[in-house]
């Protein structure tokens, strides 16, 4: 079966958008109208995104985006399940983005240790505080080493280099248990 | 959640009198489209906000599936388990869409509970 990839990270982060930019076929969407002011958009997604892209060399990808705010976070385990990797979105112009991501290692800790996974921080131009070097601390302190990297949600190839960074550490880690 | 208070107290009163109308209903949740709880009646305990959550979820993906297989609007979905029904349906009222859903114990004839919950959203969309 294709690999499953999956975006998760608080409302805003570009869930939807980065799997927008990156899928070979016009993405499912199951975004609504947003009724929480504190969100500051018009749409949300409330179900799951979906979307597929042929990497280099043929193989298909697919992409499942989940909804962002707590009141989903039964989605989350579902959405997750079985796959091969996880990106998880952060927005640093979001109030506390070193708390957002500490839920969501906490809420999916139980998965994952079988899966790779990589943290995108958007919108660190305009917002550089928390840094990098932040996130790593949080995810230290946790007791996971994930790639952190900087990404534009809008631009194919920051995305592509998330999926890309996934399946290398998918197949780090499967050459590591075979050994 | 940004919802006028005349849409929720019309949420309330069609919620309670779809909840006594049926008499194997266990609630009735009222949620806007994004998963906030605008008004439910239950007959025992129960946590409308998460039901709330669930319902959008649930509507957003039929939506997307009857666009995928070309089968217009979704009207209404229906889970049936072994101790009961979920029947919900989607009601437009003015510029915000929302899930009506009625939850029943086994027992509930499901045409019936349809027939209940068409005319409440009819009710819910005036």
């Amino acid at each position: 079966m294709e690999p499953k990839i999956v975006f998760t990270g608080p409302p805003g982060a570009g869930k939807t958008t980065a799997i927008a930019a990156l899928s070979d076929t016009p993405p499912v969407v199951t975004d609504v109208a947003n009724h929480d002011v504190a969100l500051g958009k018009a749409r949300t997604t409330v179900g799951m995104d979906f979307g597929t892209v042929a990497l280099e060399g043929g193989e298909q990808v697919r992409l499942f985006g989940t909804p962002g705010q707590e009141r989903f976070d039964f989605l989350w385990p579902i959405l997750v399940k079985d796959a091969l990797g996880l990106a998880i979105l952060i927005d640093n112009s979001r109030p506390d983005p070193l708390t957002d991501l500490r839920l969501f290692l906490k809420s999916l800790a139980p998965t994952l240790p079988k899966m790779a996974c990589v943290i995108g921080v958007g919108r660190l131009e305009g917002h550089a505080r928390p840094g990098i070097e932040q996130f790593v601390d949080v995810l230290a302190a946790a007791g996971w080493m994930f790639p952190v990297l900087p990404v534009d949600v809008r631009k194919r190839e920051d995305v592509l280099m998330m999926v890309e960074l996934m399946l290398a550490q998918a197949e780090a880690k499967n050459l590591g248990e075979s050994q | 959640m940004n919802v006028d208070e005349r849409l929720k107290a019309l949420g309330r009163r069609v919620a309670e009198e779809l909840l006594e109308k049926l008499s194997e209903a266990r609630a009735v949740v009222v949620a806007t489209e994004d998963g906030f709880e605008l008004a439910f009646a239950t007959r025992e305990e129960l946590e409308a906000a998460r039901i709330a959550a669930m319902t959008s979820s649930i509507a957003a993906i039929c939506d997307s599936v009857s666009r995928e297989a070309g089968l217009g609007h979704t009207k209404s979905f229906v889970v049936e388990a072994s101790d009961g029904f979920m029947v919900m349906r989607g009601v437009q009222n003015g510029q915000v869409r929302l899930v009506l859903s009625t939850l029943t114990r086994n027992g509930a004839l499901l045409g019936m509970v349809m027939n209940a919950v068409g005319e409440s959203a009819r009710a819910l969309s005036a």
